[in-house]
Formats: C-alpha cells, structure tokens, sequence
C-alpha cells in the first residue's frame, strides 16, 4: 500500500485513460486504460521509444487535445476535483518541442508571455508579475540572457529560456516534452538536475517525456515506462532495472542496465589480472574490456597499476612498464600469449 | 518593465508623422505661404479668403483620408503578417482589396441601374468590408492546405486574377458611365472625399484600429505558435475571427473610399520595423499604424508632383515605393532561412 498522505499530494488524477487520434470516426489508440496520478514534489520522467505517443499523451494531458475515453481530472488548491476539458495556463504549463519562429522576440518579452494569462489586453503588468519574471530567471540562472533575442541564443540557451516561461506561469504542474534532446552531455544534466531541483524545492509536479535512459535513471523519482500493449509501467526507477522491467520493454542490446555498463565479448581469448584501485583500476579494466581482454584474477598476466606522487600513473606488465594505457594496449596487442 | 521601444522613438515617428502632414497640406497646385497655412489651421481668416476652402475643405480632408487610409492599410497588413506568420502577406497581395473591389464593382455596375439608392457611400463600405472578409476567410480555408509562403501568395495572385475576370464580364455588361466611374475608382484617390464620407471612413478604420489593439495578446502568443497560444488560454478560434472582422472593415473601408491601393500594408511593417525593430505588437501596432499614415501623407505629397499641376494615381506611387521594399524582404528571407 502506498501511504496515506499521498492522496494529499495528488496534482492530476487520470482514470481510465485512452489517448490518441480519431480521426473521421475511426480511432488510432496509442494509450490504452491508463490510469495514474502525478504528485506535488515528484519529478517524473515519461519514456518510450521514438513515435510511441509520447507527445501525443503530454498534449492531452495539457488539455490541448481530448481524450479518446476516460477521465482527467486536475486537483485545484480547495481540494476539489474538477475535469480537464480545455488547456488551464493557471494550473498547467508547457515546454513543447514546437520551434518558436519569433526570432525578433527578446528574452524578456518571450518570458512576459507566461504572464498573459494573468493580465488584461493592455498588457498592463504589476510588480507581481516581475516578481514571478525575477524568480524564474532566478531559478534557471538566465539572468544575463534577458536582452538577449531569441536568434541569438544556442539551442540549450533556448531550452533553458523555454522552461523559465513556463515558470513564469506560476503553475503547480509542469509538463515539458522532450526538453533535453539536441543538447550535448553537459546541458542536458544541467536541465535535469533543474528539473529536479524544481520539483523537490518548489514542490511542483512535473512530467518530462524523454527518451534518454541514463540521464532518467539519475536524475527522476519516478519514471513512467511505455510499453507494449499500449500500457505504462510506473515505478521508481531502481525498482524497474532491479524487476526487469527495462530488460523487457527496450530488450536493450549490450547493455547491462543493472552495472549501468555496455557488456563486452571477451573475443580474444586472453585473460588478465589486474592490481590496484579507485579509478585508475576502473578506468583500466574498462580499457581492456573494451579491447577484448577478459579480467581474470587467476591470469598469470599481471598488470599492476602505480600512481606516483606527482599524480602520474604508470601500468607494469611483466618487466615492462607504460605510461599511458594507449602504450599499454599496443604492447599488448604485439604478444600477448593465449592463456 | 518590458520596454523594447523607447520614447526616443515615439518622438521620431510622431515628428515624422506631423512633418509629413505639414508638408502634405503645404502642397498642391495652388501656392499658398507656410505661414498662411498654419494660421488658417489655428483658425485665423487667411490674406486670401479662398485659400481657407483650399486649406481646409480639400487638403485637410485629404491629408485626414491618407491617416485613416495609410494607418489603416498598415496596420491590416502586419495582422495578416502575424496570422499567416508570413513576412509577405497583405491585404492587397492576398486578394482581400480584389475582394472588396469585386464587391464595389458588383454595386457600381448592377446596383446603379437596379438599385440606384443601394450605392451610396455607406452601403459601399459596407460592401467593401464584406468582400474583402469573405476573401479572407477563403485564404484561411486555403492556407491549410498549403505551409509555404509562397504558395500562398500564388494563391492570392490567382485570385486577383480571378476577380479581375469577373470584374471585366460586369464591366462588358454594363453601362459606359458606370464602367468609366470604376475605371477612375480602381486608379486610387486619397482626394475628394465630403466630411460626410471622411466620418464614415473614420468610423470604420478606427473601429478596425480598436479591435486590432485588443489583439496585441493573441497577437503576440501568434508568434508562439497554435500550441503555446492555447496553453496560455487564447482562444484561437475567436482571436482569428476578430482578426478577419478587424482586418476586412480597416481594408474594405479603405478601398471603398480610396479604390484599391498596393504595397502599403505589405510594406509598411517592413519600414517601421527598420526603426523599432521589435516583434511585440505593443509598441509595433501603433507605431506600424503611425508610419503607415506617414507614409501615405508622403505618398500622396509625391503623387502631386509638387509645383506641377499634374496629380498621378496615388496607385504608382505606393508601388514605386512599395514594390523595393518587397524584394528587398525577399532577398533578406532567402539570406535568413535557406
């Protein structure tokens, strides 16, 4: 049983929940009876493969689009239920993966946007408003881009300033679609950390459709997994590599999810062993594994790892000693005995 | 606060537009001094009684026509601009002044001789508008089906060219007094205008301009995309139909008074953007609506051919004007995008 308070925390409810396109009567279903909620505080991450329907799910969970059966209903601040039927930019905001065409747009107008729900058509704001500006720049540190226009920006700039927008909007839920793809390593745990920081801090829920495994298993508390049968396995995400549920649904190939490495084949029939510790002992049976060396401790191949005072490392092999497991590797390869 | 347009450059446009108007109004085929011009616009009895008539029944009334017809046209233009998200479109080269032309033709050429109380000015007007709005809403219908830009300016030619066919066949039909009204009507003038008719051409145009700028909202999310514009609780359907309802009363005014006159709505946006370079409609829908009545008053002064007594069709000039500015967005776009 999950625990009592849970039910306290509930943002969004969906029971029953069919999802896709009908189109002239005949329906295409991509989700079938899904039935979930999405919790303050909780980061979630929603992954499946490419064309699964990912977007499909985050856009009528938006409002943006209606279900084929079942119910959404969202949980307003006086603890009732009421149904989604249309997009509720006071409780619900977005990072879609639409590109923006308005190049000429600045920052700061681009960010103003997520107030338009809560000002009148002259566009009059408050200090209220700039408050709400101040603390999502605050947030996702984009202070010196705020003049900036939106030509201008790289593409992880832009994702960076996308998220502050809807932040802007001040909305207990976040729903972001793919925000990290097309960034490189660095920007998208940037923009994972964030997320989760947003959550847990500002006690928000958000969902984040992605397709990026090793970022989700460290970053998300919970993870969403679509599978076949159009349903979705829910769990957190060390209970899902533990039960085999990933092995399953992505039938990963070289993989090893529960070492978090990619599994090597042996193919040149020589094994070594290998002494010393920490990260140089990592980093070297990583290098020889991948080369095709099996890690024996019986070998009678020793390869011993010395790290020097001046931090320099050197590998011994028999009588010979390297510098660099490049060398190492090359020696190797000349004659090395089958063992 | 959002300021992306200073007040430095409110002041240049105003000065632009109040240059503009004093030199428009200084103009014409009767030399009256500067002096004389502003003393009878602060309501003083001239050296010559007749320039008063001049100064104020004929080149007031104008210079009034070519604000309400150039901010009008101007600020039609960057609303189909936004909604098409098309740096090219306007009321002219998308069809909507054929539209209101066909319709002034129908009432001109069949209403004279069926219907002879039907053509009066307001009833123009009201045809107008309504030709030019239902061209509009068969734009929209087409532009689903087509996602680039320039498909949809073919589409908009075609149309042209298709009232024009029907234009021609009523103009084969009906009277030669009617066909030669049309004729001179399709040639544009910004002059002529009774204060009667200027009320009803300002009723229009800033009705239009008024339900533009409670627009700047759907405008600006336009930008966003249909997506985000809904997430933020704009009602695309309603936001269009006001757009098409503003749009076709601001071009079908103007074409009703001034026959159907080119390049100002597509080229204006470009001309003001070249000073407040911006895509927030804020401080963009007034100030396109400010130098679209600049550049009108501008037009007009050239088509005076100053210390000439010829007028030239205001037509020739808006093009000769307009038309660079098109290319010149061409050019750029393909630099921008390709």
């Amino acid at each position: 049983m999950e625990d009592p308070d849970i039910n306290d925390r509930i943002l969004l409810s969906a029971t029953h929940l069919s999802v896709g396109y009908s189109n002239k009567g005949s329906a295409k279903v991509l989700f079938n009876n899904l039935n979930f909620q999405i919790h303050t505080g909780e980061l979630v991450c929603f992954m499946g493969a490419n064309g699964i329907g990912k977007s499909t799910l985050i856009r009528t969970l938006a409002g943006l689009q209606p279900p084929l059966q079942g119910k959404i209903e969202l949980r307003f601040p006086d603890n009732s239920f009421q149904p989604l039927h249309h997009p509720e930019p006071e409780f619900i905001a977005l990072v879609l993966t639409d590109k923006i065409n308005a190049h000429n747009l600045t920052v700061e107008e681009l960010l103003l946007s997520g107030r338009y729900p809560f000002i009148n058509w002259r566009m009059q704001t408050g200090t209220a408003d700039q408050v709400k500006i101040n603390q999502a720049v605050e947030a996702v540190r984009i202070n010196h881009l705020l003049p900036r226009r939106l030509n201008e920006l790289s593409d992880g700039q832009m994702q960076l300033v996308m998220i502050a927008r809807a932040l802007v909007q001040d909305t207990p839920l976040l729903l972001l679609d793919e925000p990290t793809a097309h960034l490189d390593l660095n920007n998208r745990v940037e923009i994972m950390n964030l997320l989760r920081h947003l959550a847990h801090r500002l006690n928000k829920g958000i969902v984040v459709a992605t397709h990026e495994l090793d970022l989700a298993l460290q970053t998300t508390d919970r993870i969403w997994l679509a599978g076949d049968r159009q349903g979705i396995l829910s769990g957190i995400p060390e209970d899902l590599v533990l039960d085999g549920t990933f092995d399953e649904i992505f039938q990963l190939k070289g993989f090893d999810l529960k070492t978090g490495r990619v599994f090597h084949k042996p193919w040149r029939g020589i094994a070594v062993t290998v002494r010393g510790d920490g990260h140089p002992l990592l980093w070297t049976r990583n290098a020889l594994e991948r080369s095709g060396y099996r890690i024996d401790n019986s070998s009678i191949h020793i390869i011993s790892i010395a790290q020097h005072e001046n931090g320099k490392l050197t590998w011994t092999l028999g009588d010979q000693s390297f510098s660099s497991l490049h060398s190492l590797l090359n020696h190797m390869q000349t004659g090395l005995p089958m063992n | 606060m959002v300021t992306t347009a200073s007040y430095r450059y409110w002041f240049i446009l105003a000065g632009i537009l109040i240059v503009s108007f004093l030199i428009n109004i200084t103009f014409g085929s009767v030399r009256i001094p500067f002096s004389q011009i502003l003393y009878i616009l602060t309501g003083g009895i001239p050296e010559n009684p007749a320039w008063k008539s001049i100064v104020l029944d004929f080149r007031l009334t104008k210079a009034l026509t070519c604000i309400l017809a150039g901010s009008a046209l101007a600020t039609g233009g960057l609303l189909m601009q936004t909604l098409f998200r098309n740096p090219l479109a306007g009321p002219d080269v998308l069809g909507l002044t054929s539209g209101a032309s066909l319709a002034v033709a129908v009432l001109i050429m069949l209403g004279n001789s069926l219907l002879p109380w039907l053509t009066g000015s307001f009833s123009i007007t009201i045809a107008a508008s309504l030709g030019a709005g239902l061209l509009f809403l068969i734009i929209i219908a087409l532009s689903r089906s087509v996602n680039d830009h320039a498909s949809l300016l073919l589409i908009g030619l075609m149309i042209g060219a298709l009232t024009a066919a029907l234009v021609s066949i009523l103009q084969f039909t009906s009277r030669a007094s009617d066909q030669q009204y049309y004729l001179v009507w399709t040639f544009g003038s910004l002059g002529g205008l009774s204060w009667a008719e200027l009320t009803i051409l300002a009723v229009f145009s800033l009705s239009g301009c008024l339900l533009a700028f409670q627009l700047i909202k759907p405008l600006n999310t336009w930008l966003l995309g249909d997506q985000y514009a809904r997430s933020l609780g704009i009602n695309i359907q309603r936001s269009r139909l006001i757009i098409i309802i503003s749009t076709a009363m601001l071009t079908g005014s103007v074409t009703a008074f001034c026959g159907p006159i080119a390049f100002v709505g597509l080229a204006v946006p470009h001309l003001t953007r070249l000073l407040i370079n911006t895509m927030n409609h804020k401080p963009l829908l007034p100030a396109v609506s400010m130098g679209g009545a600049s550049f009108m008053l501008l037009c007009d002064t050239l088509a005076q051919l100053p210390g000439s007594g010829y007028i030239i069709p205001i037509n020739a000039v808006t093009s000769l004007a307009g038309a660079p500015v098109v290319i010149w967005v061409i050019v750029k776009s393909r630099r921008l995008h390709i």
